[in-house]
């Protein structure tokens, strides 16, 4: 049989295969994983998410392990976007995998600004606006109502032409009211999920054990609610579903795939396993070729319901 | 660093609640020096999830041990694990001790489990010919206390605090340190400290106030490993650094407590 096609489209932008790095698990270029793993057989890398201005983040302790899961409120601590063009870019510059740009704002001029920079920065393939973190103050509120998600979508969309992923809050009444927000406004993709508030308290001292008190919630603990996030959103909107929230091998992979997904983030998973994404991208492979199907985009959304 | 599948070949129980295990895994053992540490993945299930961190107890060619306190679920899932069995890890990580320069008297000062990395510390100081090492452990009780014997067998000088007074002084590790700094004039030894956050603390203070430079080995709850997540960062002079990747020896000096 020959080789499983594995390439997939978000917009414009095509992965050689499904199956990419989620912000803020991954660096800000990737360079932390280059001796462990190869990078150029990644799907895409999306870069920690960046500012305008350098954000120092939040107090420490900034992450704990819970049940099957972890906490963590990092805060988007990074050296602001000129240093990111100048300082990590380049490292990314031979890699023969895409690099989607994570951007954070207090405002929506911010989400433009940050759009129209990197707008000119050809080794940026796409940008993934993250309206979704719960760890900056502010920073879940463009996500919540699906007025001020359509405003920041929109404010990019008019600075670059570059494709863009909209990176979703499952804090929300009803996440897929977001998306549908998102796609009117011009996003290429949502990706979702981003994590779930949640926090930890320490009953000797009984202090919270997050610096910043809450944080938000990752790893295999979130997969049922995420999947079903996903299944319920890809159903109602009409472009690409990137599929977030504890997937740690290929089996996760392909429940989001079957959900509706046409591509994956992996991100608590690299912790536990530096090698996952790429085990992932094998297990793929396999079951493909197991299944004789020829290309994954067969398999989006073909859950039998 | 590498990732790679080490094979245990002894996990005993070194006092109660306390095991040592040696581990064979050429490639991160190999590439270890004193203070780095690794990181193990405690079984294949998603309880317990991240990796836990420890430091690197003893290394011996293709062989290192670590030395670890039953505290949660990790190291519990560790301690039921028997020679023989395969356990995947990544390492070494982060930066060791910085080297004496010269000749130096060297004051190793360790607290409880704190103890583990300063082990090979010593070992490595000795091999590379230094001779004037003094040790100072601090413990619970007699009954955590650790390396002891392993020290005294190397045939440093080495001295003990309890809490309870059940072995050597009744005191804190750093009251022995403050002792010996104040009984031998001149002495202007170079400081390695690795123990709980107060202790540590406590080092850096009788540093500054002797004009001493002291190093310390610091914890945080860890997720990467390797500097991409940003999660184990710790407070310094020069804003917040990453106890996996700066760390986990950083000068006192440099730290805000």
């Amino acid at each position: 049989m020959v080789k499983p096609d594995l390439k997939v489209r978000i917009g414009a932008l095509e992965l050689k295969n499904p199956v990419t790095m989620a912000s803020g698990t991954f660096g800000s270029s990737g360079e932390e994983y280059k001796g462990l793993i190869d990078l150029s057989s990644l799907g895409a890398i999306v870069t920690k998410s960046i500012t305008l201005k350098a954000r120092e983040g939040n107090p420490p302790p900034r992450l704990v392990e819970t049940p099957s899961g972890m906490l963590n409120s990092i805060g988007i601590q990074n050296d602001g976007v000129d240093s990111f063009i100048k300082d990590k870019l380049p490292s990314l510059g031979k890699l023969r995998t895409a690099v989607i740009v994570s951007i954070a704002g207090h405002c929506i001029e911010d989400y433009a600004a940050l759009a129209a920079k990197l707008d000119k920065v050809k080794r940026v393939d796409a940008l993934e606006i993250n309206i979704s973190c719960p760890n900056v103050k502010g920073g879940l509120e463009f996500s919540r109502e699906p007025g001020s998600a359509s405003e920041v979508v929109a404010a990019v969309r008019r600075s670059t032409g570059k494709p863009i992923i909209t990176k979703l809050s499952p804090n929300v009444k009803d996440i897929s009211e977001i998306a549908l927000a998102a796609q009117e406004a011009g996003t290429d993709a949502v990706s979702l999920v981003n994590t779930f508030t949640g926090m930890a308290i320490d009953i000797d001292s009984r202090m919270p054990v997050l610096g910043n008190v809450v944080g938000g919630l990752s790893g295999p603990a979130i997969k049922p609610i995420a999947l079903r996030m996903v299944w319920e959103t890809s159903r109602k909107v009409r472009i690409p579903v990137i599929g977030i929230g504890g997937i740690m091998d290929h089996k996760d992979a392909l429940e989001f795939i079957i959900a509706g997904a046409s591509a994956v983030q992996v991100g608590t998973a690299t912790f536990v396993n530096p090698a996952a994404a790429m085990e992932i991208i094998g297990g793929i492979e396999k079951y493909m070729r197991g299944k004789k199907i020829k290309n994954i985009k067969e398999m989006t959304g073909c859950l039998k319901a | 660093m590498n990732q790679a599948k080490g094979k245990i070949l002894s996990n005993e129980e070194a006092k109660p609640g306390y095991y040592l295990m040696a581990i064979k895994c050429p490639p991160v053992a190999r590439a270890a020096k004193p203070g780095q540490f690794l990181t193990v993945r405690c079984g294949n299930a998603t309880e317990p999830l991240l990796r836990r961190p420890f430091g690197f107890h003893r290394i011996n060619g293709d062989a290192f041990y670590i030395l670890y306190k039953v505290l949660g679920k990790g190291t519990k899932a560790l301690s039921s694990m028997k020679a023989g069995d395969a356990v995947d890890i990544l390492g070494p990580l982060g930066n060791g001790f910085p080297w004496p320069k010269g000749k130096k008297d060297i004051v190793i000062v360790a607290g409880g489990i704190g103890v583990a990395p300063l082990a090979a510390l010593a070992e490595k100081l000795l091999k590379d010919g230094k001779k004037d090492i003094s040790v100072i452990i601090g413990a619970r009780d007699r009954k955590s206390l650790l390396c002891r014997e392993h020290f005294e067998g190397l045939g440093i000088k080495t001295m003990v605090a309890t809490d309870d007074g059940s072995c050597g002084k009744k005191c804190f590790a750093t009251d022995v340190l403050e002792e010996l700094i104040s009984v031998r004039r001149p002495f202007i030894p170079l400081i390695y400290a690795c123990g709980p956050g107060p202790m540590i603390k406590a080092v850096a203070h009788v540093a500054k106030k002797r004009g001493l430079e002291a190093y310390g080995s610091f914890e945080e709850y860890i997720a990467c490993g390797v500097g991409a997540c940003l999660g184990c960062a710790i407070k310094t002079k020069s804003g917040y650094k990453l106890v996996c990747k700066d760390g986990p020896v950083f000068n006192l000096k440099e730290m805000i407590w």
